[in-house]
């Protein structure tokens, strides 16, 4: 689609603030037209990226979880982590990458949790990259405007 | 079928009977938080010869609301503060039936021409008095958190807690959200809450009234920065006073894109200014324990705002913007208290 879809975003974003929202008489539909104009410039960012950060995020998670599997112990959490991780993102639409990183984070806490319970170097080292990986993931995420 | 003005004015009649040509108009709906339908309104009618004319505040439930508060708490606080060193406007009635206009309400006096956005307050006139402006909120959450419940006839409209079960209370009610209303998996918050219990907090140094939503945006101000009232007291309750503290200089506050919470001070400053108008002291791993709380119950409050958009009727737009807007900080926020960030 041309014009760019982000490109659309942002200038009707702008419309609203800056033409549209001073022209209204009242402050509550000022104030609406401002959250919609916001709303609008987060799609925006969002848009572009939106399925290359769910690619790189699942595909992070599985090698995590490859690099994890030789020490879990538990058998059905081990047995998870294998069939998640020998999946691939074969469907590339947003809704369907988006489905496969719910079931990888919600896994991740499982593995998360299992690993803050147990000793050893192994348990530190796989800890260590989750929280890295956790770490990654709020910078994929990140908006221009948020506050922090 | 009568209009909210003339459904005001048939309930105000019922309130003021011995009123004369009672008159309800320029209603308007305005910005008033996310939890209650707000309105402004003016009030005129004679009174033994005299013509009394009143600008108020109607605060009115939504179907939908972001958070599941309870009005009467929220109307007890404010008449429990008005005219203490607490800035509050006064409350004048609480409906709790929903027939007179739909669903269940209050009316307070409107506190006029002041801000509340944190946008308006980082410009100019008010930008100048930024220094002013902290040292009058955290000064005046000192004096919420030194004053006592008790004397403020507070005990029983808010359920008492014991100082050892305050961060049990507040976690497991939060940790209730995200399991009911969380649409994706969260695996900060839930590294968060286990460590959060793992590390609890030391009893609390005293049962204090907690806001619940103390923050920059929750209280009026003029433009030579001074705070004229503080609002939206839909979550408040009784607690660890560290609770406020903790909310207050919450990173998703930062609204001048830096360090200063609430976009006003350092952190540091803050907690002194609250440590002198209280009397209290800031234990420094009990306030990170509140700090990290807060991001929970932050994070809870825009997961159900999602929640809430996405299953109920109410399609108003601040709920999908706190949730995209402010989740992915609210994250970093807890990962920056656990120090992984």
């Amino acid at each position: 689609m041309r014009p760019r879809i982000e490109a659309v975003f942002q200038a009707v974003a702008a419309d609203l603030l800056e033409r549209l929202a001073p022209a209204l008489s009242s402050s509550y539909q000022q104030g609406t037209v401002g959250m919609v104009a916001t709303l609008l410039a987060i799609a925006a960012e969002e848009w572009d990226r939106a399925a290359s950060r769910r690619i790189e995020e699942n595909a992070s998670i599985r090698d995590l979880f490859r690099d994890a599997t030789p020490a879990i112990e538990n058998s059905a959490l081990r047995q998870r982590l294998m069939e998640l991780s020998a999946a691939d993102d074969r469907d590339f639409r947003v809704s369907a990458l988006e489905a496969n990183n719910c079931a990888l984070r919600a896994a991740l806490i499982d593995l998360h949790c299992y690993v803050e319970k147990e000793a050893g170097p192994d348990a530190r080292r796989i800890e260590d990259k989750i929280w890295k990986e956790l770490a990654k993931s709020t910078e994929r995420r990140r908006l221009i405007s948020a506050p922090f | 079928m009568a209009t909210l003005e003339e459904l005001l004015t048939d309930y105000i009649k019922l309130k003021l009977p011995a009123a004369a040509a009672l008159r309800v108009d320029q209603l308007a709906q305005i910005s008033g938080g996310a939890s209650r339908q707000t309105y402004r309104f003016r009030l005129s009618y004679e009174d033994r010869g005299k013509t009394v004319e009143r600008r108020l505040i109607l605060r009115r439930d939504p179907t939908n609301s972001l958070i599941d508060t309870d009005r009467r708490i929220e109307f007890a606080a404010y008449r429990a503060f008005y005219g203490t060193g607490v800035p509050v406007p006064e409350m004048l009635w609480l409906e709790e039936d929903p027939a007179p206009l739909g669903s269940p309400f209050f009316i307070g006096t409107e506190l006029r021409g002041l801000q509340t956005a944190p946008a308006q307050m980082l410009m100019e006139p008010c930008a100048s008095h930024l220094a002013e402006i902290a040292e009058q909120k955290w000064s005046i959450l000192g004096r919420i958190a030194a004053s006592g419940p008790r004397e403020l006839g507070l005990v029983g409209p808010m359920e008492w807690v014991e100082p050892a079960d305050c961060w049990k209370r507040e976690l497991g009610y939060w940790e209730g959200v995200l399991d009911s209303d969380e649409l994706i998996p969260q695996p900060i918050m839930r590294a968060a809450i286990r460590w959060l219990r793992y590390n609890p907090p030391p009893p609390a140094q005293k049962i204090s009234v907690v806001h619940g939503d103390y923050r920059t945006g929750n209280f009026l101000f003029d433009e030579a920065g001074k705070i004229h009232g503080i609002l939206d007291w839909e979550m408040s309750h009784l607690g660890d006073p560290l609770e406020d503290l903790g909310w207050s200089l919450n990173r998703v506050w930062c609204w001048a894109h830096d360090d200063r919470r609430g976009g006003l001070v350092s952190r540091e400053q803050a907690i002194a200014i609250w440590e002198r108008a209280s009397g209290l002291k800031a234990d420094p791993k009990a306030l990170r324990w509140w700090e990290l709380f807060a991001t929970v119950k932050g994070q809870g409050i825009w997961v159900s705002s999602a929640h809430s958009w996405e299953t109920g009727s109410n399609k108003d737009p601040i709920l999908v913007l706190s949730s995209w807007w402010l989740m992915n900080s609210q994250d970093r926020a807890a990962l920056e208290l656990m120090g992984r960030l």
